[in-house]
């Protein structure tokens, strides 16, 4: 698988570093302005400390001088202050030279101390007040600010303040009066301890905002190296994720190639499976079709065959219909051979399991075969082993099949001497997975055939069991056959759980032995038990849709003394069989087509069965039997149907065991039963009570629909009567309650028969329909009564 | 004399006849007192019931007398119900019961 990688446009920053560097960019700006900010409150926090300190020399210099009044000073102009002369003259003196030296006035020692020191304007204290006395002690506009603002209880004032070409740091904190003060203020109002003015300081900001700018260029390098620092990483994390995101991408583009050439090859996978189903459904039905289109003909004329030959015929005419007889036979046996394998092969053979006995079984086969053997002056013998089970479960048509090819080969090779058939128990040696072998009533059975005939050549034994194969090309031409009996038996064996092997010295004879994993039971199949019943008298309706085949069998049954009625469909049957139903003379037995153009042979059994009290005996003959028509006959306790074409003798004796199963009742009529009778005609009350005065069974009278139903709940009963007219609820109603009574609770269905005043076919599905299993008309009979009871009801199984 | 209609009845059933009969009896009376009064509907559920009754204790005519009752009442044929009320009461009356 070849991949192309699609070209990528390469960015030089994509998003991705873009949304780093942008982020990064923003939290150092952020970074940068706070520490400025900071740099700068404190410089200014230092400058304010500075101008404190200032502050306090100023003022303790102004103090001292206060107190100590120490400090002498010449006045030059005496006149020059607006206080008055005598507070002058109290403190001045003339030296000798002339000059006038006065004790400094501290309203102006700071501004004279520092005058003659000065350099520039820009850093000095100054003194002003509220009624200044000396022209330089006049508030600027900021002092006037502050002192305002120490009228209302400020104790200081800082701020930064400009000239236009310099800013400044001012401090300025109040002055009040003192006795000194107010020699000279007390005049203009002031008391001691009262705001006079303040003492300001102003220092120039020029030395600190220097500082400052170089702090901030160190900063800004900092950060901006950091800056860098921190691109240069994004850059290269963001391509290293790319980088990352891009091998994920060309994974994840394998991954959905993958998926699409694993999707593809699914796709292709299904739809190939769907064409061997297909193949396999339409082999299926077409071995299904080649069944009934090749034996349908072949019943015809084997059946055909055999009416001929019942007929007044000339011994040259007997001598043709026996050879196409035995053609025909030889054509079906192969033709049986060619199906049969194929079904096998196709998976589609189903084995039957239904109770037999075995060792008749096995006498019955050998029968067959047996009277060529001694034809030929062959000693021919069968020996049952010791415990050999008397009735098993499994299926005896395939065990049959077995048996008749290898015990048929055996007459066939061998010209003298003996043919032994034997069969015996074996304990489980090697059990098959799908056998259950902890349950213990599974035997192994083993059979063997031996003969004294020819032989098979030692290079032929591993050979034998293949498809098509004889031990040579003479011997097919000598001896016949297709060589598919044996393929078909090592199959069959197979399926049944067993394995087939033969053991054979040329010239001298072989034994062929197989096994078969089969169910002990412990009572014969019911049907199997019942002797064959009287075909004469019986009233048979016979349903097939091929007309040829519809005679060979009025033929068969008539001969046989039987009455037979014919429905070409599965429709035409259900409306016949209802109509002789009504008019009291019901079929006993139906003989159905597995195929009808309609509706299924099964299905029309299913309905016919659904009348209990007819009891109708149901036979199916099917070309190509499928399970559902072995699970359906089954669960009607139905003979298992028979694979057409049928042999006139195997008809006939179907036909007479289960006409015999039909009228065997399902019970003596002498087992007590409950019986629950709703009727609202008194009359009919005493009647019925007074019919089953003698018999064991016990009723109970329900006189309308509703009292039925309730009675119904409160105990259980093995038969309902229900009389359909009847007040309050009808007994379509009633019926349909307790149906619903039943299925709610779960509870076994209890058979309920309708008694009605019309025997029409609509009253009887009305009847049906409602969840009746049968009905009865009026007026009642005791024998039809009594005969219900012993048909109809539940087995008395219960304690009574 | 009208000859006599013999029917066969089981033993068993004979403590029931008496009676089911005096029922018939009094049916003619009822029939014709219904049919005074136009009562088809009454008529029409005595005729359903003989129907249902009569051959279960063996008088398959009183079924076969009991359905034409049913049907001529669902008719409203008066004249027919009139005629089947006679032939009733002359059945009744040549009735000979012989128990076996």
């Amino acid at each position: 698988m070849t991949t192309f990688e699609p070209e990528r446009p390469r960015k030089v920053f994509d998003s991705l570093t873009v949304t780093f560097g942008f982020t990064w960019s923003l939290a150092i700006a952020f970074s940068l302005g706070i520490s400025a900010w900071q740099m700068h409150r404190a410089i200014q926090n230092i400058a304010t400390v500075h101008a404190r300190q200032a502050y306090e020399k100023e003022y303790s210099f102004r103090r001292w001088n206060e107190l100590t009044d120490k400090a002498f000073t010449i006045i030059e102009q005496p006149g020059q202050t607006s206080l008055p002369t005598s507070l002058f003259m109290n403190r001045t003196i003339i030296s000798p030279s002339g000059r006038v030296i006065s004790t400094a006035n501290i309203a102006n020692v700071p501004n004279r101390f520092h005058s003659p020191g000065r350099v520039s304007d820009e850093f000095g204290s100054r003194l002003t007040g509220f009624v200044p006395s000396m022209p330089e002690n006049v508030p600027d506009s900021w002092e006037k600010q502050s002192l305002a603002a120490f009228t209302s209880g400020e104790q200081e004032i800082v701020s930064i303040t400009s000239n236009g070409s310099s800013h400044f740091l001012r401090l300025m904190r109040p002055l009040t009066a003192t006795k000194t003060c107010l020699k000279c203020h007390a005049e203009q109002g002031f008391r001691n301890g009262s705001i006079i003015g303040g003492l300001s300081i102003m220092l120039p900001m020029n030395i600190y905002r220097s500082s400052e700018k170089r702090q901030l260029a160190a900063l800004s390098l900092g950060h901006g190296i950091f800056w860098l620092m921190g691109l240069v990483g994004i850059r290269l994390g963001t391509r290293k994720i790319r980088r990352s995101r891009e091998k994920l991408e060309l994974l994840l583009d394998h991954t959905e190639q993958l998926n699409r050439v694993l999707a593809e090859e699914t796709d292709r996978a299904n739809a190939l499976a769907d064409k061997a189903r297909n193949a396999s459904a339409a082999k299926s039905e077409f071995l299904a079709n080649m069944s009934h289109e090749i034996r349908t003909p072949m019943n015809a004329i084997i059946g055909m065959a055999e009416l001929m030959n019942e007929t007044e015929l000339t011994p040259r005419q007997q001598h043709y219909v026996s050879m196409f007889q035995s053609a025909g036979e030889n054509l079906l046996n192969i033709i049986n051979d060619i199906l049969d394998i194929s079904k096998v092969e196709a998976g589609h053979l189903e084995l039957e399991q239904t109770g037999f006995n075995l060792s008749q079984l096995v006498v019955e086969t050998c029968d067959i075969i047996a009277d060529r053997a001694s034809n030929k002056g062959i000693e021919f013998s069968i020996v049952n082993g010791m415990d050999l089970p008397e009735y098993v479960i499994g299926d005896p048509a395939r065990i049959r099949q077995v048996l008749v090819n290898l015990v048929g080969n055996a007459v066939k090779f061998t010209k003298k001497g003996s043919i032994t058939v034997a069969v015996e128990v074996v304990e489980p040696k090697d059990p098959k997975p799908e056998i259950n072998t902890t349950d213990p009533v599974m035997s192994t059975i083993l059979f063997s055939v031996t003969d004294t005939g020819i032989g098979i050549p030692e290079n032929k034994i591993s050979i034998i069991f293949d498809n098509f194969t004889q031990s040579s090309s003479s011997t097919t031409r000598e001896y016949g056959g297709t060589g598919l009996g044996l393929a078909i038996s090592k199959r069959l064996v197979n399926l049944m759980g067993g394995v087939i092997s033969v053991t054979s010295r040329e010239g001298e004879g072989s034994c062929f032995t197989f096994t078969v994993q089969l169910q002990r039971a412990q009572t014969p199949d019911p049907g199997s038990r019942s002797e064959p019943a009287d075909i004469n008298g019986a009233n048979i309706l016979v349903v097939d849709d091929n007309p040829a085949n519809r005679e060979i069998l009025r033929e068969t049954l008539s001969v046989a003394g039987a009455m037979v009625t014919e429905a070409e469909n599965g429709l035409v049957a259900l409306q016949t069989f209802d109509k002789a139903s009504n008019m009291g003379s019901p079929f006993e037995l139906v003989v159905l087509d597995g195929r009808l153009p309609d509706i299924g042979g099964s299905e029309v059994a299913e309905r016919i069965r659904k009348d209990k009290l007819l009891n109708t005996a149901c036979l199916l003959l099917s070309s190509d039997p499928q399970k559902e028509d072995f699970t359906i006959f089954r669960e009607l306790g139905l003979p298992t149907p028979l694979v057409k074409p049928v042999k006139r003798q195997a008809l006939l004796e179907a036909v007479s065991l289960a006409l015999a199963a039909k009228r065997t009742p399902g019970g003596t009529g002498t087992e007590k039963r409950t019986i629950l009778i709703a009727e609202d005609n008194p009359d009919n009350q005493v009647l019925i009570t007074a019919f089953l005065n003698e018999s064991p069974h016990e009723v109970d009278m329900a006189v309308n629909g509703s009292e039925a139903v309730e009675k119904f709940k409160s105990r259980n009963y093995d038969l309902v009567l229900m009389d359909i007219q009847m007040p309050i609820i009808d007994g379509y109603e009633a019926t349909r309650r307790i149906r619903n009574i039943e299925k709610e609770s779960g509870v076994a269905r209890t058979p309920i028969l309708a008694l009605t005043a019309h025997a029409t076919t609509e009253e009887r599905q009305k009847c049906l329909d409602a969840g009746c299993d049968g009905h009865l008309t009026k007026p009642i009979k005791k024998s039809k009564l009594l005969e219900a009871i012993r048909y109809c009801s539940r087995p008395a199984v219960r304690e009574s | 004399m009208a000859e006599p209609e013999i029917v066969e009845i089981e033993r068993d059933l004979e403590y029931l006849i008496p009676e089911y009969l005096e029922g018939r009896h009094r049916d003619v009376i009822s029939m014709r007192e219904a049919l005074t009064n136009g009562d088809f509907e009454s008529i029409r559920i005595l005729g359903h019931n003989m129907k249902g009754t009569g051959g279960g204790y063996g008088f398959d005519a009183l079924t076969d007398i009991g359905g034409e009752i049913q049907q001529a009442a669902i008719s409203a044929d008066a004249g027919a119900l009139e005629r089947l009320a006679g032939e009733l009461a002359d059945y009744l009356g040549r009735l000979k019961i012989r128990y076996v």
